[in-house]
């Protein structure tokens, strides 16, 4: 069962902000992993996993090209785009130390 | 012209009773007229519509003779379509033109359908009820107190109240059988593989499938002949030969096996429902069909399995959506974390954030194996059970859903009850088998549908089963008073 630290974390690996305020709001989650439980009551250490509805395996094709670079079309729908490149905000707070080291040099 | 079925309307184009532009025209005015009180588009195609139209009519006039040439219909905001916003019924997508169209578009494009418009549905596919929409609620045209279901709800609706003769839709947990049943039409969910899911956005990529909400499925079968076939851009695309579903549509149905599971009837089933669905299958005993008791043991893990699985798989598919190459973003985010988390917090609704959570949850490092793989291997034995019940019958019958049309917003709420919705077409989706739901009549004076499931690429028989059912009844010919 997940209480409000578990909340917090599982948020953070989703990637979504959920503030303190609303946390209350997804513990009814536990009711849905309550239902899930109900699984537990059938053994099955002999049974394979299934993950694909038909007996079928991955399709293989010839090793050439078939697409080609459409990134213009592509990139018409995305909010901030410049030079054919996806800009996004600032990934790293300050400037590393082995780079102060190589300016240095 | 909204009462005929899309054969009929076919029939009517060829014999120059009408145009595509005509025909079209009218379907746009009903849905500027009536559309307000149901909600059940998000998007109206207009001007490309009659254009279109008009290509289609020339087409026409030249000779050609192609059953879908000029028919409009509707796609579910799930479906990529060139051009066209394709929104998913999420703020996420609001701003979504799709720059391609979805396979299934494609084709129906090239048989000459007419896009009229793209439907409201629940978020992403979650939901029961079409009530998780970021574009506001759909409402059931057979009473505008309940819900359409979903999350094909807004097909359903349109199809219903005939303001579209048929429309697209997916289906992952009953999605498009559950609407069908709560709005009086029909309802088909083809094998998994049979219809490409390239341009499908995807929810839980081992359950989708694209499917029809059509008034018969004589129309069903039209549609799958154009919609059904391998696409080497589906990975999950299977190369089986595709049939002319309408060439077998009218063959006896003598000896047919039906069998009927146990634990589909349970004491506690609405008891009018219950004499429907009996007399349903007596109706099929009458035509020459055998009936048999059949037992799906583990059918009582189905909801608890399939809500492992699809959360699980839907919160890798719903990862994509960070707000950088496509879709919303968020104002001035401080750092690359805060766009993620500020864009989806603030662009899913709550079910989509509850079901990531979910599935993020049964996947992480302790619990992966105690819920996820648990799923999967329950997942096999459910499938196990359908194929040792297939050993004896031919077709699956039961109920669609426990119930009909609820109320709105009394189960917005209650997650469990909401969930309880799919407790009979579920297993469909976990096996990877064809089923559909067609009009079996009356309670309470909303309609309940009669849900059939088969074994692998068995649609052709399947869709047999459900003609001939609708050549004695007349449920499927039925509509609101909104009509």
């Amino acid at each position: 069962m997940m209480n409000d630290q578990d909340i917090k974390k599982i948020a953070k690996m989703a990637k979504i902000y959920i503030p303190e305020s609303e946390l209350a709001h997804y513990r009814d989650i536990n009711d849905i992993l309550t239902m899930i439980e109900q699984m537990d009551k059938i053994n099955t250490d002999a049974v394979e996993a299934m993950s694909h509805p038909l007996e079928i395996i991955q399709r293989l094709r010839d090793d050439t090209i078939t697409e080609h670079n459409e990134r213009t079309r592509w990139q018409k729908v995305a909010s901030n785009v410049e030079a054919g490149i996806y800009l996004v905000p600032q990934v790293f707070d300050q400037v590393c130390d082995h780079v102060t080291h190589d300016t240095k040099e | 012209m909204h009462k005929k079925t899309i054969a009929e309307l076919s029939a009517g184009l060829q014999q120059r009773e009408f145009s595509s532009e005509e025909l079209t025209q009218h379907y746009l005015t009903r849905i500027k007229t009536l559309d307000p009180k149901l909600n059940s588009f998000i998007t109206r195609c207009e001007e490309s519509a009659l254009k279109a139209a008009k290509e289609a009519d020339k087409k026409i006039a030249e000779g050609s003779t192609e059953k879908l040439l000029g028919i409009p219909i509707a796609h579910k905001d799930i479906f990529c379509t060139q051009d066209i916003l394709t929104t998913c019924a999420s703020k996420m997508l609001n701003n979504f033109i799709s720059p391609y169209d979805a396979t299934c578009a494609s084709k129906l494009k090239n048989a000459g359908t007419i896009l009229i418009g793209k439907t409201n549905m629940d978020e992403f596919a979650m939901g029961s009820s079409t009530e998780n929409s970021a574009y506001g609620v759909v409402k059931n045209p057979w009473d505008l107190g309940t819900v359409p279901g979903g999350s094909s709800g807004g097909s359903a609706a349109a199809v219903a109240a005939r303001l579209v003769p048929a429309a697209s839709g997916s289906d992952t947990g009953g999605s498009i059988r559950q609407p069908a049943a709560l709005c009086g039409i029909t309802g088909l969910k083809p094998t998994y593989g049979r219809i490409s899911r390239y341009g499908m956005i995807a929810f839980a990529s081992s359950l989708d499938q694209a499917g029809i909400l059509s008034q018969t499925a004589e129309d069903a079968a039209l549609l799958l002949n154009a919609m059904a076939g391998f696409d080497p851009k589906d990975s999950t695309s299977v190369d089986e030969p595709v049939p002319d579903f309408t060439q077998t549509l009218n063959h006896s149905i003598k000896g047919l096996r039906i069998g009927l599971p146990k634990e589909y009837f349970p004491d506690e089933l609405d008891p009018a429902l219950k004499k429907l669905i009996y007399e349903a299958a007596k109706e099929l005993e009458k035509l020459g069909a055998t009936l048999h008791d059949i037992s799906l043991p583990n059918s009582h893990l189905a909801i608890p399995t399939y809500y492992v699985i699809a959360p699980a798989e839907c919160s890798a598919n719903l990862a994509r959506f960070d707000g950088i190459r496509y879709g919303h973003s968020c104002k001035d985010p401080k750092n690359l974390e805060d766009l993620y988390e500020r864009t989806r917090a603030e662009n899913f609704g709550d079910e989509v954030k509850h079901r990531i959570m979910i599935g993020t949850y049964v996947l992480s490092t302790g619990y992966y194996q105690a819920y996820y793989q648990k799923a999967q291997k329950l997942r096999k034995l459910i499938s196990n059970d359908c194929q040792q019940a297939l050993k004896q019958v031919d077709f699956i019958l039961s109920p669609t859903t426990p119930t009909p049309a609820f109320k709105l917003g009394s189960r917005s709420h209650d997650r469990i009850h909401m969930y309880l919705s799919d407790i009979f077409t579920v297993t469909s989706n976990l096996a990877g088998l064809p089923s559909l739901s067609i009009p079996a009549g009356f309670v309470n004076n909303l309609p309940i549908g009669l849900h059939l499931m088969g074994n692998y690429f068995t649609e052709a028989r399947l869709l047999n089963l459900a003609h001939r059912y609708q050549q004695v009844t007349n449920f499927h010919q039925c509509y609101p008073t909104i009509v």
